[in-house]
Order: C-alpha cells, then sequence, then structure tokens
C-alpha cells in the first residue's frame, strides 16, 4: 500500500494505491490517527487505485470515521472501483460514509 | 487444471507468498481481474483467520495452500493444525443494526461466504481442513 497526500484548499486528498489487508491496514490507522489529530481535518480518501480491500481494510476506515467525528473533522471517500462498492454494499457500509464518485466531487462537497 | 501449492508459517509477513501464488495462478490461467480481487480477499479473511486465533501455543505451525484452476473454476483447498473453527458455523452478521452495534469481527467471514459459490469444511485428524469454489462466468 502506498498512501499519498494532496492538498486541495482546505481538503486533504489521501490517494491509495495497492491493496490493504491484515498486514498493513494498521499502517492507514496509524496515518489516520496522525492526521486527525489535528482537529477539524477534512480528509477525502480516493480509492481509485486501490487494488482490494478486506475486512481488516473496512476495520481502519471505520476508525478513520470515528477519529473524524471525535476530532470534529470529516472523512469522505470517492473513486470506489466496482468491486469495492460491491464489498461496501455486502459489508452494509454504503450508508455508513460519506462516498462520492469522483475527487472533485469530494472535494467541494467536503471543502 | 493447473494446481499451484504452497505452505506457509503461522506469520502475517508469509501472505507475501500466498499473493505471489495468486498472481502467478492469475499469469497461467489468464484469470479476470474481478476474480484475482475476490481470491485475494478470501485467503487474506481465512489465513489471517487463522494466524490470529487459530493456535493455543506460540510455537510455528505450517499451514498448506493449494490453488487449482479450469476454465470453469477456481478452487482453494487450505490445511491448518490450528484449533477446530468451522467458519460456515459462525452467524452471519445483522447488517440491520446500527453499526456501533454491530460485532466486526464476522465481516471477514461474511465476505468469505458472499465472494465465494461453495464453501466447505471438515475437521479429521485434528486438522481443519476448507475448500472453496468460484465459479468463472463464461464471457459473452
Amino acid at each position: 500500500m502506498e498512501m499519498q497526500e494532496i492538498e486541495a484548499g482546505r481538503v486533504t486528498v489521501m490517494v491509495i494505491k495497492g491493496r490493504v489487508d491484515s498486514s498493513n491496514a494498521i499502517d492507514l490507522s496509524n496515518r489516520l490517527r496522525v492526521l486527525y489529530a489535528s482537529p477539524g481535518r477534512l480528509l477525502l480518501l480516493d480509492l481509485q487505485e486501490l487494488d482490494y480491500i478486506t475486512s481488516a481494510g473496512f476495520r481502519s476506515l471505520l476508525i478513520g470515521r470515528r477519529y473524524a467525528t471525535s476530532s470534529g473533522g470529516a472523512f469522505g471517500l470517492c473513486g470506489l472501483t466496482a468491486r469495492v462498492h460491491e464489498l461496501f454494499e455486502m459489508g452494509g457500509f454504503i450508508e455508513n460514509f460519506s462516498i462520492h464518485a469522483t475527487r472533485e466531487e469530494g472535494i467541494a462537497r467536503l471543502g | 487444471m493447473v494446481t499451484l501449492q504452497t505452505t506457509i508459517r503461522n506469520k502475517i509477513g508469509d501472505l507475501d507468498g500466498v499473493r505471489d501464488r495468486v498472481s502467478a495462478l492469475e499469469r497461467a490461467c489468464n484469470l479476470p481481474v474481478a476474480l484475482v480481487f475476490d481470491l485475494n480477499v478470501v485467503l487474506d479473511e481465512l489465513l489471517s483467520n487463522i494466524i490470529h486465533y487459530g493456535y493455543s501455543d506460540d510455537a510455528m505451525h505450517e499451514i498448506h495452500i493449494t490453488l487449482s484452476a479450469t476454465d470453469a473454476a477456481v478452487e482453494i483447498g487450505i490445511e491448518d493444525d490450528g484449533r477446530a473453527f468451522d467458519p460456515l458455523a459462525t452467524p452471519e452478521p445483522d447488517l440491520t443494526r446500527p453499526l456501533a452495534q454491530r460485532p466486526i469481527g464476522g465481516l471477514g467471514l461474511h465476505f468469505v461466504r458472499k465472494l465465494m459459490d461453495d464453501v466447505k469444511y471438515k475437521r479429521e485428524n485434528n486438522h481443519n481442513y476448507m475448500f472453496l469454489k468460484k465459479n468463472i462466468k463464461q464471457k459473452g
């Protein structure tokens, strides 16, 4: 997994490349903890280049959502590929995340 | 039929070797990308479960993985000597409950059951055996 952060106005876009699974989900959780240490952080995860995500990765996303709530920030997702979107549906998570079709839309909504 | 086998230790780092085998099978059989996605997710869920929860000692254990593919289906076999654990016996998560009240633990096995077309389990000679099958959708 590669995590690349891009500042887009008030929004921080984090592009995730590769896989998020049992061996590296902790790295994502740790990075999210650092980012949300700044109150009011508006973070958009771009999953366009995500190869796949397992339940360990979903755990990290749920943690990110919790950090955002408790630090007065926002946590959005964009660029879900069809297969990744299906996993969100299977897990019953569609309603629980702020999901945007494109990075531009996500930045506009969060910013 | 193409069959690839690998044996890993009960170390999360050894899952690299399993992903390599999946990639090798993908190349050998020209598997669809969506199917490779499913194989990687399912193997990570089941093997990380075994590694994290399967053993009551700190000893080194071996886990044997077999991947085979025909034009019609891909099959996964997993054998381990951990404690008896039937993934099919775990209850389905209630996705209608609010998120905070849902146990996250069952999510991985829920994905396994949803992503695969057939999942079988047996306990024999103090070993767990899992057989999983995913049909390959024919193009056109």
